[in-house]
């Protein structure tokens, strides 16, 4: 019954005009337009073939299958992301409950690659040998936790990652990417995400860096890579994300965010945008998909969030459904429309080879399937009862919109890591 | 050169099941750019000047995963670049071979670092360096790392006077590339060089005035220049109102417009509301109607929150449904909003 009443949605769209160019034609809508127009007769030849909305599983197991132990020499552009590589596939059929379909050695096998690509003075870097840089660092440290073994865990040298995330730290508090590095707040949510996972966040950490992401905050309520910058869906992702890890959220306009992000959805596509005046893109799936759950997190409890949820952001109807507070928000759902998302990921970002992508007439690739997927996971875990646009057998694990780790892994880590000595300080409660 | 093409282009047909990674993550073509002929160093273990450095292999372990069939010109020129590394060689060879190693990877942010650290010791004329820089920018220009690298150029020449135009020009084929607005921001707030910028803006305003680029640096250039005067934020209302009228379904320009709204302490509620009902007459654009319900739910009186519930209900069933349960929500806060006054 529920798949049915999907379909009706989807198929009331197929109908859609393009929208409004105000008689006033600029490059923005042309483009817009041209990719509406494309959507719609996609929407439209899907209802007439009555295609049903599956999610191709194996055919994106097999895609990444394909890859996880060599790659073509084109991917010499990533050799400076291997830890990504690792992450993006792992993290994808982890989602997909894959793991089985690995051969049997091929987990042990990440865990010692990932290991060589560890510095000796301190965090991961984009291959062996490689200069330590905080973006391989958060891929390797998820990728390690997404394995799960205790041979995993082992690899990380907490004690040198601590030290090196201090380094990486500036004055006016953001983080260097790596040694006299860029700046920016992909760097600030790769740090404290990475610290986070392993417990080893202290208040010199995270001194001075949730007024530094507060200062990303921009006039239309989204966030910047910097100071000053355009609100972009990535951004604004690491900026909640962070905040949300060291419970400052209270620093930023979250009702102006809300409102940025709720319209970063497009009205034709379904899928989400990472900037205004911009075409859709699958990966802002998960960028300004997850943004959702986090802010009905915060919404819901807007006094200071308990400790145990500092991590999750669970599936479970229970945390949700207590009145903590006087709150006027009290959804049954995330505030996007998590149908119309899950659409475009299942009808416009398969692609036929296997792989996920950006939009159509893109080609496939791993970070894609990766953000596709997660984005898709998100849409479908909600809170008060999954639904899965198509069919139940579309249905992924569930995924922290915080950290993008599989829900059982990530609690496997915090059990792991809670247990581990702590930096000689006293832990942010 | 044409023989390398021709390799690259079946590359990409035989190719279907990988693809150009995305310029999220990192952004080089696929194809190695060419580095002239006369100017590499490659093959290294015949080229007499690299007959004394011992290459270091790549240790990927024993059974490594997401292996690379680097070709061999790569995987020698890395092999000389760690032997180098290890040796922390910050000499003109080394300068060179960092090139080279940009050339087949520019995202290779190890090979970035290791140049400015060249450069610094071999006080490099930092001028050619930019050059250098500009040239391979315009063949890639959404990587991080080489807009990075051109900061710290500029910032060690302490001169800007070439980056409004080179950033201005790259903006020619890309209007809205982040990383050129950011080096561009940057260079504006670290020189404090904003003489024009207003005048730039409104030119790309003019090409696109749905550009949400140029209206973020315009935001930028106000606040650091004039600031949100109350004369400011008449003129700039008056300059985003022209821009509405032509296309009212602008979101960039209606969330500019509530950015001078929201930096007002002037109260000047009136006029904005005024306009967005003008607007609303005539056309019935979404974001007029969501910032007159921002305006409405600003008034204390019941008559106006009541009209921002309807508003929204509007909104929720026919105007905007794909956000119909932010609507909802909206009005269960303004009904909220009413029961407490």
């Amino acid at each position: 019954a529920i798949s049915s009443a999907f379909s009706e949605v989807v198929v009331e769209r197929t109908e859609m005009s393009l929208s409004s160019d105000d008689g006033y034609q600029t490059q923005t809508t042309r483009v817009q337009r041209e990719l509406e127009q494309l959507i719609i007769d996609i929407l439209r030849l899907w209802r007439r073939e009555q295609q049903v909305m599956s999610l191709r599983r194996s055919t994106h197991i097999s895609y990444i299958k394909s890859g996880i132990l060599t790659l073509p020499g084109m991917f010499t552009v990533l050799d400076s992301s291997r830890p990504w590589l690792c992450y993006w596939m792992l993290h994808s059929l982890c989602l997909m409950d894959a793991f089985s379909s690995l051969e049997k050695d091929t987990l042990s096998r990440c865990v010692q690659f990932l290991s060589h690509c560890q510095s000796s003075s301190g965090g991961f870097g984009g291959g062996p040998q490689q200069l330590p840089h905080l973006a391989p660092s958060y891929a390797a440290v998820a990728a390690l936790i997404t394995i799960g073994t205790q041979e995993a865990y082992e690899v990380i040298n907490r004690k040198s990652m601590y030290e090196y995330l201090l380094r990486m730290k500036t004055p006016a508090g953001g983080f260097s990417v790596h040694n006299e590095g860029e700046v920016d707040i992909r760097g600030t949510y790769t740090a404290i995400a990475t610290a986070a996972m392993l417990n080893i966040l202290t208040p010199e950490l995270v001194k001075g860096v949730p007024e530094w992401i507060a200062r990303c905050q921009r006039y239309d309520g989204g966030m910047a890579g910097e100071p000053e910058m355009e609100s972009h869906g990535g951004y604004a992702y690491c900026g909640l994300a962070s905040l949300f890890i060291l419970r400052r959220t209270d620093l930023i306009d979250l009702p102006l965010l809300l409102k940025w992000t709720v319209n970063r959805q497009m009205r034709v596509e379904g899928g989400f945008q990472g900037r205004t005046n911009k075409l859709v893109d699958g990966c802002y799936s998960f960028w300004v998909g997850a943004i959702f759950p986090m802010l009905h997190e915060l919404l819901t409890n807007p006094t200071e969030v308990a400790e145990e949820e500092k991590v999750q952001c669970s599936t479970s109807s229970s945390s949700s459904n207590s009145p903590r507070s006087s709150s006027p928000y009290h959804q049954s759902s995330w505030l996007m429309n998590a149908e119309e998302l899950q659409k475009y990921v299942l009808v416009c970002c398969q692609h036929y080879t296997g792989g996920l992508i950006d939009k159509p007439e893109k080609y496939p690739d791993f970070y894609h399937t990766c953000y596709c997927l997660s984005g898709l996971s998100i849409a479908q875990n909600n809170p008060f009862g999954v639904k899965c646009l198509g069919s139940e057998t579309n249905k992924l694990k569930p995924t922290s919109p915080v950290f993008n780790l599989e829900i059982s892994k990530l609690r496997a880590a915090e059990a792991y890591f809670s247990k581990q000595p702590h930096p000689d300080q006293i832990s942010v409660p | 050169r044409k023989r390398r093409r021709r390799e690259a282009q079946r590359t990409q047909r035989g190719s279907l099941y990988f693809c150009v990674p995305p310029s999220c993550v990192a952004s080089t073509p696929m194809t190695d750019f060419e580095v002239q002929e006369d100017k590499t160093m490659y093959p290294f273990s015949t080229n007499p000047e690299w007959s004394d450095i011992t290459p270091l292999k790549q240790d990927d372990g024993p059974n490594p995963v997401v292996s690379i069939l680097y070709s061999k010109r790569f995987s020698e020129s890395m092999d000389y670049f760690r032997a180098i590394l290890q040796k922390d060689e910050r000499s003109p060879r080394a300068l060179r071979l960092c090139s080279e190693i940009i050339d087949l990877n520019s995202a290779n942010y190890t090979a970035w670092h290791f140049r400015r650290a060249c450069l610094k010791e071999l006080d490099s004329n930092l001028t050619e360096e930019l050059k250098y820089v500009s040239e391979i920018t315009l063949q890639t220009p959404k990587n991080y790392q080489l807009w990075f690298h051109r900061r710290k150029l500029v910032e060690w020449l302490n001169d800007p006077s070439l980056e409004l135009e080179f950033t201005a020009k790259v903006l020619e084929s890309d209007s809205k590339n982040y990383h050129v607005w950011s080096h561009r921001s940057w260079v504006n707030q670290h020189f404090n060089l904003w003489d024009g910028e207003l005048a730039f803006t409104k030119s790309l305003l003019e090409q696109d005035l749905r550009n949400n680029s140029a209206f973020n640096h315009r935001y930028t250039v106000v606040k650091h220049t004039t600031g949100f005067t109350r004369e400011v934020i008449q003129s700039e209302s008056r300059f985003v109102f022209e821009l509405i009228t032509k296309a009212p379904n602008n979101e960039s320009a209606w969330n500019y417009l509530r950015g001078l709204f929201d930096t007002n302490e002037f109260s000047q509620h009136d006029e904005f509301q005024r306009f967005t009902e003008d607007v609303i007459s005539g056309t019935k654009s979404v974001h007029a109607y969501s910032f007159l319900v921002d305006i409405l739910m600003r008034r204390k009186q019941n008559s106006d929150l009541l009209r921002a519930v309807e508003i929204c209900k509007n909104l929720g069933s026919e105007l905007d449904e794909i956000r119909v349960k932010y609507w909802k929500y909206v009005e269960k806060l303004i009904r909220q909003q009413i029961q407490d006054e």
